[in-house]
């Protein structure tokens, strides 16, 4: 893959590596004002000039400009693009991009140059919706014959790379998610037999899900839905780890914030490690003396976080959210104490995550849990009073209308499970793996849809919803269909 | 790892050969790198030169090979599947430390720069010796660290008590399998939520400016003052002395960041709750007052308080609100901080700093003397002194008592600082401090009389017209009556009067010739005095048919103006 026959002169070098960067922030400034404005847009019109210049720049007259993907990295002309600390973040979010749409490569013509506004702008919104198509690639090659764009095509031969890559990415965020339960249980074994025990292997795992999260990779999401029925809590805590990261992603917050945030999640809950089972496991309604145990758990939870070793900078950071995870947003809620004048960021996130996860999973006292859909219809009821309203938005726009994991009733008859949230266009209508019946009473996974797809003729939908459900209604892990 | 394409059959041992003795070198130059980091201080120019030695030597190494891969394996390091390094267990040999902590393999890239070279070895010397529970290693060091051109990997190895979970075999629900026919016949359940609509959840520009906001303002959070904030609920709620022990440990390392930063008005408030948690744990059964007791003496240790030498000459003496809340700290502090703020005052050479941080030891020492007490027995005179002083605004026959000690101190400045405290805090004391007007020193007698001078019209006229008028004094020396006059004329009222025109008027010679020091002394005094009444004496006395009696005036007109 290296190219290391060239020696270039160092000098040629930097400047060929800032044109490709340039070309890479030109690529990235179109797409995403595409998704925005329309095509009159000055700042739209704009940024097609830009791009189609940032092209001409890095070729020779009459050469083919191709970029590649392959591993994570950019390739250009089959040279490594070279990560430099300014650039890292824009590289990794076109990396992302190209992975989200199992794009392999680009291959850019030097009829580019003739190319209409119009063109480069219908080039970048087919990009953008390509990410919605169950086969992208395919769709996307469509699109550009049927529009007439010749100037750039997808070169086959990497095709095969990607989806390797993809299912290595798959295999790796599932062996983080194992890992990350397994240190969560050995540090919860040792709390309870009050054996000394440090967070480095947990550390280790939140930071392997940072890079998942901040490369927008919503294959982490999808393991949010693991469910453990016979053991709740250790599940119950990866997931509002990894659903506190991505809500404190897309909100905007840097990568170490995001590895204290995951922390704080796996840790939320440390405190019921001081319950007895069969308080946890009550299948009926808890009485007085129960649930004053049980609303002892936060507290407790920031006991076992002193008794961790770590340094007292990191204990800080991750003390406070998990004392304050069943606060309310009108500072309700328990611990109840005079002191509590205010809530932090982390601990509203954390509120918001844990409350999803707890009330769309089955349990052992409650028979029917909500479908993720309805579980944020019904928190958005609580916004302002139980959560943050902000952030409680910004959680529903991350999930959509129907979260990742949901399944969904269609009118065609069909069942089909949610895999991933419309990034951009209507959230209700997401891309969903349909199920169907497998010879041994469960499902299998079906051909891949999209919601938003019409009929060509009559513009209508060519699927609707007719009803949600909870996966755990089949008895289904919908992680195992995502993988 | 990836394949390199295969040599040609030809070239193979040649070039093969070639690259694996080139790789070998760039390692035995990164060994001698890292080596000499840990010697060196990092800017030191040794440390400097194996940094850019080893640069140099990658450069050439990736400009004709690509970039150095190297599998990290128990017993050394790979290139290309052959061993380039022989690994040795200890904490010297980086394949040692990278297979220690997990890594899989390492690739240094081309563009490598010194910058990212240097905090690649100070990781490896932070992380060298690793202890066997703690909260970070070399990988998440390498994590933190966003290299650019160092590349890792890093598995689970190093986890042997951690089976990974097999999350494939989790129960999704305790239903058993159904039937896909069935659930597509039932009919639609009613939906129980409304369905979200996108107003509801669209974000307005306001509301993205104000998450930018929160963004922001939770990356100048300080997670100590949060996490404080939080912990006496959870102090109050401690039922274990064990727990308690360790959250008042905490609490303490955490207060004396807050301390470090001078953020008094929070720490004031952490003090008055954790008072409010003490005296609650008096009254219950729970054994915890003394814990805290014994808190409250920790953080007012002279180990706790040592950074307000950095941080006081910091301080706005202008906000009223820090020097009120730094006040509140002092006072919320056990007695005992006397004996660490003492020292720190006496570093202090700012006048206001110093009064106010005297006036919070005086605001302890009101509530128990004794550690001011204490301090008078420190062998720094300096520091004794400043006791003295301070002792002097303290009520209580304690501080008294010490005080009293102290007139007979070695250093004369300490008598003069004790005799001067006692007599001004209490006219009462004056009366049995009087008998040092006879003390063979003579600062401490200057002390006494400019005391008895400052009180007019008081008990010191008593005492000093008793000691002339009845020849109490068993000093004779005119220097000695001369400023006992001084002073009488100087606290004087007309009470005095009469005794000081008869002192001065008197004719009887036979008084003898040390007569003369008791006349000029009364001018003196008269002439102190600046009234009417001993104006009119002074003017008689300047119209006197006896030469001694105007001399002694003209003495004391020249004397005192």
């Amino acid at each position: 893959m290296d190219n290391t026959t060239t020696t270039l002169n160092p000098e040629v070098e930097k400047q060929q590596t800032a044109g490709w960067e340039a070309f890479l922030a030109a690529f990235n400034g179109l797409v995403r004002t595409a998704r925005i404005h329309d095509d009159t847009n000055r700042l739209l019109v704009e940024s097609a000039k830009h791009f189609v210049r940032s092209i001409l720049d890095v070729v020779e007259e009459n050469e083919d400009f191709s970029l590649k993907v392959h591993r994570g990295r950019f390739y250009f002309m089959e040279q490594k693009l070279l990560y430099r600390q300014e650039t890292i973040k824009l590289i990794r979010k076109m990396v992302q991009y190209f992975e989200n749409r199992s794009l392999p490569a680009l291959r850019f013509y030097p009829s580019i140059q003739d190319a209409t506004h119009g063109q480069i702008l219908t080039f970048a919104r087919i990009l953008n919706q390509a990410k919605m198509q169950a086969e992208p690639v395919t769709w996307l090659e469509q699109a550009l014959s049927k529009r007439g764009i010749s100037w750039v095509d997808i070169p086959f031969e990497n095709i095969l790379d990607t989806e390797e890559y993809a299912a290595e990415r798959g295999e790796r965020a599932k062996e983080v998610y194992s890992h990350t339960l397994s240190s969560l249980k050995n540090v919860t074994a040792k709390i309870s037999a009050r054996k000394r025990t440090g967070v480095k292997s947990v550390v280790r795992m939140v930071q392997n899900m940072v890079d998942f999260v901040s490369d927008e990779d919503p294959i982490l999401m999808g393991l949010s839905t693991i469910r453990d029925y016979d053991d709740y809590t250790y599940t119950h805590s990866v997931n509002v780890a990894i659903l506190a990261m991505c809500l404190g992603e897309q909100i905007g917050l840097p990568r170490k914030a995001l590895v204290r945030l995951g922390i704080c999640g796996i840790f939320h809950d440390l405190g019921k490690v001081d319950i007895p089972p069969e308080i946890i496991n009550k299948p009926a309604k808890l009485d007085k003396n129960e649930f004053e145990i049980i609303q002892r758990h936060p507290i407790d939870s920031v006991r076992n976080i002193l008794k961790l070793q770590a340094s007292m900078e990191l204990k800080a950071r991750i003390l406070l959210p998990p004392f304050e995870h069943h606060l309310k947003y009108d500072l309700t809620g328990y611990p109840k104490s005079r002191w509590i004048v205010s809530q932090s960021l982390f601990g509203r996130i954390l509120a918001i995550a844990d409350v999803f996860d707890a009330i769309s999973s089955p349990r052992v006292y409650r028979l029917t849990s909500l479908s993720p859909d309805r579980a944020l219809g019904l928190m958005m009821k609580g916004a302002g009073k139980e959560f943050d309203p902000i952030l409680l938005k910004w959680f529903v726009n991350m999930l959509g209308v129907y979260p990742v994991g949901t399944v969904l009733k269609l009118d065609s008859g069909e069942l089909g499970l949610v895999m991933e949230t419309p990034a951009e266009f209507d959230k209700a209508r997401p891309k969903v793996i349909l199920l169907e019946a497998a010879e041994n009473g469960g499902f299998q996974k079906g051909p891949i849809i999209n919601l938003a797809q019409r009929d060509r003729r009559t513009r209508t939908y060519l699927r609707n919803v007719v009803q949600s459900y909870h996966p755990g209604k089949f008895n289904i892990q919908p992680a195992d269909f995502f993988l | 790892m990836e394949k390199k394409p295969a040599f040609s059959n030809d070239s193979l041992p040649t070039k093969k050969e070639i690259e694996i003795k080139k790789a070998k070198e760039v390692i035995r130059v990164l060994h001698g790198a890292i080596k000499n980091y840990a010697l060196y201080p990092e800017n030191h120019t040794v440390a400097k030169k194996f940094i850019n030695d080893f640069k140099i030597c990658l450069r050439e190494f990736v400009q004709s090979n690509g970039n150095l891969k190297l599998d990290v394996r128990k017993d050394g390091l790979l290139y290309w599947g052959e061993k380039v390094h022989q690994s040795q267990a200890m904490e010297e040999d980086l394949a040692f430390l990278l297979f220690r902590d997990g890594l899989e393999w390492i690739e240094f890239q081309e563009g490598l720069e010194s910058s990212e070279i240097r905090f690649f070895f100070r990781i490896i010397d932070q992380f060298r010796y690793q202890k066997e529970e703690s909260e970070g290693d070399l990988v998440t060091a390498f994590w933190e660290a966003e290299f650019t051109n160092i590349q890792y990997s890093a598995g689970y190895a190093i986890y042997d008590d951690q089976m990974p979970v097999d999350i494939s075999s989790f129960k999704a629900s305790e239903k058993p399998a159904i039937d896909l026919d069935q659930v597509l016949q039932e009919p639609d359940e009613a939906a129980d939520v409304v369905p979200l609509d996108q107003s509801l959840w669209k974000l307005t520009p306001e509301e993205m400016a104000l998450t930018r906001k929160m963004v922001a303002e939770e990356s100048r959070y300080n997670s100590t003052e949060e996490m404080l904030r939080v912990l006496p609920v959870l102090l109050s709620r401690q039922d274990t002395r064990e727990d308690m022990h360790s959250l008042l440990q905490f609490m303490r390392k955490g207060l004396q960041k807050i301390v470090g930063q001078g953020r008094f008005a929070f720490v004031a408030d952490l003090l008055k709750k954790l008072r409010i948690i003490q005296q609650d744990f008096r009254k219950s059964r729970f054994p915890a007052a003394p814990l805290l007791d014994e808190f409250f003496l920790k953080i007012s240790s002279s180990e706790f308080l040592d950074e307000l030498r950095r941080i006081l000459p910091k301080m706005d003496l202008k906000d009223k609100n820090a020097v009120d809340a730094f006040k509140q700290t002092i006072y919320l502090l056990s007695p005992k901080a006397v004996l660490a703020l003492g020292p720190i005052l006496l570093q202090i050479s700012a006048q206001p700093l110093r009064h106010l941080v005297m006036e919070g030891m005086t605001l302890l020492a009101e509530q128990d003397a004794a550690p001011l007490v204490r301090l008078l027995k420190h062998p720094e005179e300096a520091l004794v002194l400043m006791a003295v002083n301070l002792l002097g605004r303290i009520d209580g026959p304690e501080s008294s008592d010490a005080m009293l000690e102290m007139i007979e101190h070695p250093s004369g400045q300490v008598r003069k600082a004790a005799v001067r405290a006692l007599a001004r805090r209490d006219r009462q004391l004056l009366g049995s401090l009087f008998d040092l007007i006879e003390n063979p020193s003579d600062d401490i007698r200057d002390v006494l009389l400019d005391c008895l001078a400052e009180c007019r019209g008081d008990i010191a006229e008593t005492l000093l017209l008793d000691y002339l008028q009845e020849r109490k004094y068993k000093r004779r020396d005119r220097s000695h009556l001369m400023a006992c006059y001084t002073a009488l004329g100087r606290c004087a009222t007309t009470c005095s009067l009469p005794f000081l025109e008869k002192t001065l008027f008197s004719r009887t010679w036979f008084a003898g010739p040390g007569y003369t020091a008791h006349r000029r002394g009364a001018a003196a005094a008269l002439k102190k005095m600046e009234n009417r009444e001993a104006m009119v004496i002074l003017d008689k006395a300047g119209q006197s048919l006896a030469p001694s009696i105007r001399r002694a005036l003209r003495k004391a007109e020249k004397k005192h103006g």
